[in-house]
């Protein structure tokens, strides 16, 4: 997948953001964006990310400040997608391909591709409503794709995928990054931006600064060359769990504390994990009835 | 455009909520009409004055097809709230002609009544007049502009009430004022063009104010 025009870098200056009189939502922010950058932006409930987002895309106008380089072909994901639609997924991506110029037959090839490759459960003929919150996020995340995004816009995306699907949208946004395109998008969770973005920033209380989390630096997921404001902000590693006895112990993996993702295949257990939470969750599995496979740090 | 009118029509029609306003339409049409006698124009009274109902109420069940944050992505597909917004408005328009030729043609063999091509135009211009009124004030009633559910019902029956009752004020009581009075029909056709044009002024008002508003909620 490439995008489909390299374009120059998406440029905001001094933007601000306030509703009437009201506080600021953002104030002052300055923001470059690369192509075949990811940025990640971090901040907690309220902090003006999903405002930063709409902004970008320009949904939302801003009070002041600049923004520069927003291409033709922008991809967005909001943070939750309520339908109460009964069209179905296969109809409703076809019309958004012939929205963004597509015909009817390669919009429906492509959303049977991308459809396919997030697992949405039901299939393609489930009507929107009938989504729960994951799948109706997976067919969100379908229609931004559906023409290569020179920018794609992700506001909090892997809130409500199952564990396959977190993998699926990493390796997404990692293709539009090496098919010269721009990512950004944000999470309240750090060891998630910073193990899917080459630069994070931090928003709280409307003001984004470039972020670097302490004593954090390793590899995260490589898209290109652009790391100007810091790297990742967390260790990683990938470890592979396979059952010691006849019947393990299986807790609920993602809940567990450190867990950035878990998936199987067939008996084994892979894991990516955040590094400094790796030996405790180890010994932790080791005594409820498994035993380590492999482990690789830095990985993905 | 074109598949921005047609995912509009598409969802309209796929979540049923034009159901209850064409039902609406229909029902006055065939029970004002059928069986009528005298001077087509005076027919027409009915079928304009419902559709200008009809049209507002289809019109805010066109644009709240769409939950904010569905609207919000097509928005950015289509590159511009502006674009959804005008598609809302020729998704409406293409319902209004639907209405408009079925208003039109059905109260001729249902009732006894002699026509001429002068009536004919008098039908249209009247019933686009009324049906693109109702459009502009749908605009204003949808969620873009007003919210809440329970506003935009008092919104959308005030309007109602001020453009059919106030007999002075343009352009859907006036029109009815004029096909039911007993001039000649070649006399009727100026003025009902006159407050055709005043309901597309209407209409291009409207389709702005509820761009401006709708960005300025944002």
């Amino acid at each position: 997948m490439t995008a489909t025009m390299m374009t120059g870098a998406l440029e905001l200056r001094d933007i601000s953001k306030r509703y009437g009189r009201g506080r600021h939502v953002l104030r002052h922010v300055d923001l470059d964006v690369r192509p075949r950058e990811v940025a990640g932006i971090v901040g907690g409930n309220g902090s003006g990310k999903s405002t930063l987002l709409r902004i970008i895309v320009g949904l939302t106008p801003f009070t002041g400040g600049t923004l520069r380089g927003r291409p033709d072909v922008v991809g967005y994901v909001p943070e939750r997608f309520p339908t109460a639609g009964r069209i179905s997924a296969r109809s409703y991506l076809a019309h958004m391909g012939r929205i963004r110029g597509m015909n009817g037959s390669d919009a429906a090839v492509r959303a049977r591709e991308l459809l396919g490759r997030l697992s949405l459960v039901g299939g393609p003929d489930t009507q929107l409503r009938r989504l729960s919150k994951g799948n109706a996020q997976k067919v969100a995340v379908a229609q931004a794709l559906l023409v290569p995004p020179q920018l794609l816009v992700l506001d909090e995306p892997w809130s409500g995928l199952d564990a396959d699907a977190h993998e699926v949208l990493a390796d997404l946004i990692d293709e539009v990054a090496r098919g010269g395109g721009s990512v950004i998008f944000t999470d309240h969770r750090e060891a998630v931006v910073g193990a899917n973005a080459t630069t994070v920033y931090r928003v709280t209380q409307g003001n984004l600064t470039p972020h670097r989390a302490a004593g954090q630096g390793g590899p995260g997921r490589e898209h290109g060359p652009a790391r100007e404001h810091g790297g990742p902000v967390t260790d990683v590693a990938v470890v592979e769990l396979v059952p010691a006895v006849r019947t393990p112990d299986e807790p609920d993996w993602r809940a567990l504390p450190g867990v950035l993702d878990a998936r199987r295949e067939r008996d084994a257990v892979i894991l990516r994990i955040e590094g400094d939470r790796c030996d405790d969750l180890l010994v932790d599995a080791i005594r409820n009835g498994w035993s380590v496979e492999a482990v690789r740090r830095g990985g993905n | 455009m074109i598949a921005l009118v047609r995912y509009d029509l598409s969802m309209l029609v796929r979540g049923q909520s034009y159901i209850a306003p064409f039902v609406l339409y229909a029902s006055a049409i065939v029970t004002l009409t059928t069986n009528d006698q005298g001077p087509l124009p005076r027919v027409y009274t009915a079928s304009a004055m419902t559709i200008f109902i009809c049209m507002l109420w289809l019109t805010v069940a066109l644009i709240n097809t769409e939950e904010p944050a569905q609207r919000a992505m097509t928005s950015v597909a289509a590159r511009g709230e502006h674009r959804v917004l005008a598609a809302n408005v020729l998704a409406a328009l293409v319902i209004c002609l639907a209405l408009t030729a079925l208003g039109l043609i059905y109260p001729i063999p249902a009732g006894d009544h002699t026509w001429s091509s002068t009536d004919l135009v008098i039908g249209i211009v009247a019933q686009l007049t009324c049906g693109v009124t109702g459009i502009a004030g749908g605009l204003v009633c949808s969620r873009i502009v007003v919210r809440r559910t329970g506003y935009a019902v008092f919104l959308a029956l005030g309007l109602i009430g001020v453009f059919t009752l106030i007999r002075v004020l343009p352009p859907v009581a006036p029109t009815m004022v004029i096909l039911g009075s007993d001039r000649p029909a070649t006399e009727m056709v100026t003025p009902l063009l006159l407050n055709g044009v005043i309901a597309v002024v209407l209409l291009a008002g409207s389709t702005i104010a509820a761009y401006q508003v709708a960005r300025r909620q944002e």
